[in-house]
């Protein structure tokens, strides 16, 4: 409109004033890249069959519903993901819709304001109502939401039920029938608990679980909201100790710091090790077990004298999705964040990956099948509390700390309560 | 005398077209990239917010960081062992291959460049396998021997971890060197071992009084590229132990990473590699000195 | 070599600890050749077992998983210009350096050893504000640049070492007879210093070969994916389907190991540097 009131008062001025606006859009226009209707997507959902099988479908169904938005994907394999996409955050273009991980990971984007807030999106149409309370409060901080979470592991007790039933033995309810039971295994010549620590997470279930147990659920969550009150008390000392015991009573595979977790797999899967506390991820890792294997699960027992609530199971939001404050099509990423977490989308997720999603009703039973619904619904619904996973949830530079410590803390090189001293100071250290 | 100036003057065009190449190269790719780690590392930052300035304090840290001079401390160990079980190790190789079994030095060097030529993922894994203690041909091999009582965690044990790693290195750039030492070792002439020959010399004197000190060069350049590596050395430490258990296996490099891109304080990283690269140059400096042959400057 | 080794008690020794020592190094990959014969349930069941069947599965799934065939011609395409640009820069650098000597020689030196020293983690966020400026962040030659200026300084050593070890007078000849620097470098140090350049050329061309680093984070488009980054697409987080795996990274060290095969006389000879003075 401002051009038709030049145009009459200035005549052939406009002609030029026109073509200078227009060199000036297009000079404008050619520096930023991304232009409506086109999203940089970087994903991590590479390596695995059933990640690709996943992504692929996903993007297939986002063209053809979308055909106007066109995706520039970037995908790399899990620990290749970290270093690109900190790499381009650090570089001040990070991609418009990103994978990450929730917690602390986020959170460090989210204080840098790198990450865009999706409160306004989410109170429309129902969206922030169609997922799990508990999983949307993963991907929030102070009261604002960042980015959409997607999937649940949780962790239990895995066994071979055929294994069980051969040898006569059951499934133990308390903590003290689960060492009885490790002691009965160890005497029959295989490994109790099957555990590969080279990468320090698979430890960090057994030292979680036990603080819940002892102490509760939350211990970690109310570190990063900034309770001054927060604290792993000695609760905390007790726990390291406990999984300290066990390591020495070699329940844990000989020189299991420096084996993988798929190793330990292998172990379980080929009945060398007989119980495994995994995320429900070990679902699809048992695909490949051999003729006769029947996969069975039990929850972490009961305490004796643990003040917490005894059927707290460790779960937690495992992916999510974001949006980068820098992007330019907010509206379309929204879109593309919408679609991701649709539910005919997520309920494909849990049938290709047999994992669990945050959107409410898409872990059906059919989708799911028998042994992921049973955790879904007896287990976790039944739960006092959902904790979510320590290491995530926490400032990735106490990550470091915490991992450190409980390696040292399971080979002996570090006191228990050391251990629990460096990580009460990491985590206090890096609100 | 004029011709003289002339020529100096010539030859400092020359050496300022020559090096002209190199050393844009480097400015631009390497050394922008120094000048930034050693600004980067007065800040702290998390690669996300903005960067807080603290001036010496990451230093100040570093200095006092017992990790981070225990992985460097490692690093120098992997040199050490790089220089005789990669270096030396190759030499000798190369000298047999070349001068005891020559029929067969073809398909033997072939066998020992495979590792070098196959990535490192694969290398990892196979190693990792074989290392474990439950399924893994290493301590299988131990107990078919009788030896027993060796057999250990290996990969996930503080004590033998480093080791376990070093070994591993051991065999797998050997090829490299000895590729490199029998072409070197080739090319010594045959009149000189044959006058050794007539004054009764066997191999072994052959070897340390002929063949090293002919090759020095090539030990020289080698030794330079094996330490070098030594100091950079990350993939397989990563793939192997991940620096584990509880940095018993750290080095230099992995910790950088750790610091960087998984405890996500990019200010102390830059410290750690500008530090490291400053005790790099300095050893590398005094290293190189120290093998230089009488007559050269 | 005119004279013919007799075999005596020394090279049967000899033979003996090599073939031990070689088949410690060269069984790994025996074993990973089997394995790609068999089912990720069969490689689960025993690590290290043969194969019941010769299944050809894993390599189909290794082909049609990735594009491996891409992702080769990327490494070559790197590795050739990598290469290139590093033995010309360094024999240019290095002979410099060697034969003329200048009075800065020290501050050079130290530079150079300092810029051998750097780690890459840390240059990775400078470099790639530097590549997004130059619009050449996701290119080839986004790749090539930074690399070979990484390798540059280690390159440049070892060709300065090598001119080090000629006669001066050689280049002294030529100078008389009134030829131009340019002209001395050609005709004269060129030819005797393939060796050197050669050595240069293959370790620079294995280190560029493997290298993942750069690749991975300064490219995003997957056509123009390397070797390494692509066979990570083959390691899971929880799952790996090994067999396929391997059968990929097999397929990954083929075309180096063939091109040495073809080309080892010639690339031993270069080596050398033709006959073997007598």
């Amino acid at each position: 409109m401002q051009l038709e009131v030049l145009h009459k008062h200035f005549g052939e001025e406009t002609v030029k004033l026109k073509s200078v606006l227009i060199a000036g859009a297009s000079l404008a226009l050619s520096t930023f890249p991304a232009t409506a209707g086109e999203l940089t997507f970087w994903h991590a959902y590479a390596g695995q069959q059933d990640k690709v099988d996943f992504i692929n479908f996903a993007l297939e169904a986002f063209a053809k519903k979308h055909p106007d938005i066109t995706l520039d994907v970037v995908a790399a394999e899990q620990s290749a993901y970290k270093t690109k996409l900190n790499t381009a955050m650090a570089s001040g273009n990070p991609p418009d819709v990103f994978y990450t991980l929730p917690g602390g990971f986020l959170n460090a984007f989210v204080k840098g304001g790198q990450m865009y807030a999706l409160d306004q999106d989410l109170a429309k149409d129902g969206w922030r109502e169609s997922f799990l309370e508990s999983a949307i409060a993963q991907t929030s901080k102070d009261g604002h939401t960042y980015a959409v979470p997607v999937d649940v592991d949780s962790v239990v007790f895995w066994y071979d039920k055929a294994l069980f039933a051969e040898k006569g033995w059951t499934v133990p309810k308390t903590y003290d029938e689960l060492m009885a039971l490790a002691e009965k295994i160890k005497a029959d010549g295989l490994v109790p608990f099957a555990l590969g620590n080279k990468d320090s997470w698979p430890a960090t279930f057994w030292f979680q679980y036990m603080e819940m147990r002892f102490k509760g659920s939350g211990v970690v969550a109310s570190f990063v909201n900034g309770d001054a009150n927060a604290s792993l008390g000695p609760e905390g000392e007790k726990a390291f100790e406990k999984v300290a015991e066990i390591a020495k009573s070699e329940y844990f595979p000989t020189g299991f710091n420096g084996m993988s977790d798929q190793e330990a797999n292998m172990l379980f899967l080929n009945g060398q090790a007989a119980i495994l506390l995994n995320g429900t991820w070990q679902i699809g890792a048992s695909a490949d077990a051999p003729e006769g294997f029947d996969l069975g699960y039990f929850a972490f027992p009961t305490v004796a004298g643990g003040a917490g609530d005894q059927t707290d199971v460790l779960a937690g939001v495992a992916a999510s999705f974001g949006i980068s404050e820098k992007a330019e099509n907010k509206s379309d990423a929204v879109t593309l964040l919408k679609f991701l977490s649709s539910p005919e989308v997520m309920t494909k997720y849990v049938e290709l990956r047999k994992t669990m999603v945050t959107v409410k009703g898409a872990t059906t039973e059919a989708a799911a099948g028998p042994v992921l619904y049973g955790i879904g619904n007896d287990l976790m619904n039944a739960a006092g509390h959902l904790d979510s996973f320590y290491d995530t949830a926490m400032p990735p530079a106490a990550t470091n700390t915490y991992y450190t410590a409980l390696q040292g803390a399971l080979d002996g090189s570090v006191t228990p309560a050391d251990a629990a001293k460096r990580l009460e100071g990491a985590l206090k250290d890096n609100k | 005398m004029s011709t003289d100036i002339g020529l100096a003057k010539r030859h400092n065009r020359a050496t300022l077209l020559f090096l002209a190449p190199a050393l844009i190269f480097v400015c631009a790719f390497v050394a922008y990239p120094v000048v930034y780690a050693g600004w980067l590392s007065m800040f702290e930052w998390d690669g996300a917010s903005d960067p807080v300035f603290v001036g010496a304090g990451n230093f100040l840290k570093l200095a006092a960081d017992p990790v981070f001079w225990a992985s460097l401390g490692r690093n120098l160990l992997v040199a050490l062992s790089a220089i005789v079980f990669q270096v030396f190790l190759a030499l000798a190789i190369a000298y047999c291959l070349v001068r005891i079994v020559p029929a067969f030095s073809r398909i033997f060097l072939f066998f020992y460049l495979v590792p070098v030529m196959v990535s490192e993922i694969c290398i990892g894994l196979l190693w990792r396998f074989m290392y474990n203690p439950y399924f893994g041909l290493v301590n299988a091999a131990l107990k078919a021997v009788g030896l027993d009582s060796l057999k250990r965690g290996w990969l996930g044990e503080s004590e033998t971890a480093f080791l376990a790693v070093v070994v591993v290195m051991s065999f797998t750039y050997l090829g490299l060197y000895v590729l490199l030492f029998t072409a070197a070792v080739r090319s010594v002439p045959e009149s000189v071992y044959e006058a050794a020959e007539l004054d009764g010399a066997g191999d072994l004197r052959k070897f340390f009084s002929i063949t090293v000190p002919m090759v020095w060069d090539a030990v020289r350049a080698n030794s330079l590229l094996a330490i070098i590596g030594s100091l950079k050395t990350f993939s397989l430490v990563f793939v192997l132990t991940n620096g584990g258990p509880s940095h018993a296996s750290e080095v230099v490099s992995t910790y950088l990473y750790k610091m960087g891109f998984a405890s996500f304080q990019m200010g102390y990283a830059a410290t750690i590699g500008f530090v490291q690269m400053a005790l790099t140059a300095l050893a590398a400096w005094i290293v190189f000195r120290f093998l230089r042959r009488k007559g050269d400057t | 070599m005119s004279a013919v080794r007799r075999w005596n008690r020394t090279s049967t020794i000899v033979l003996i600890v090599l073939t031990l020592h070689v088949l410690m190094v060269i069984f790994p990959f025996v074993w990973m050749i089997y394995s790609t014969f068999k089912t990720n349930k069969e490689f689960m069941r025993s690590v290290w077992s043969f194969p019941t069947s010769l299944n050809f599965d894993a390599y189909i799934g290794a082909w049609s998983g990735g594009a491996l065939g891409s992702y080769a011609v990327n490494s070559l395409i790197i590795m050739a210009g990598a290469t290139i640009i590093t033995v010309l820069v360094s024999t240019l650098a290095g002979y410099a350096l060697a034969i003329y000597r200048p009075r800065w020689m020290p501050a050079v030196e130290l530079s150079l050893t300092a810029a051998m020293a750097i780690p890459a983690y840390v240059a990775l966020v400078p470099l790639v504000v530097m590549l997004r400026t130059a619009g050449l962040l996701d290119t080839h030659l986004g790749v090539i640049l930074p690399t070979a200026a990484f390798n540059v300084p280690v390159s440049i050593f070892i060709m300065q070492a090598f001119f080090n070890t000629l006669p001066r007078e050689l280049f002294d000849a030529g100078r008389v007879d009134g030829a131009s620097e340019w002209m001395i470098f050609r005709v004269i140090a060129l030819p005797i210093a393939r060796p050197a350049m050669f050595t240069v050329g293959i370790v620079n061309m294995i280190w560029v070969w493997n290298d993942f680093l750069f690749p991975v984070v300064f490219i995003n488009n997957p056509a123009r994916k390397t070797l390494p980054v692509g066979l990570t697409d083959f390691v899971g987080e929880h799952v790996t389907n090994y067999p396929v795996m391997l059968a990929a990274i097999l397929m990954a060290a083929i075309a180096p190991l063939i091109l040495f095969i073809f080309f080892e006389r010639q690339i031993t000879a270069a080596l050398i540097g033709g006959a073997v003075k007598e």
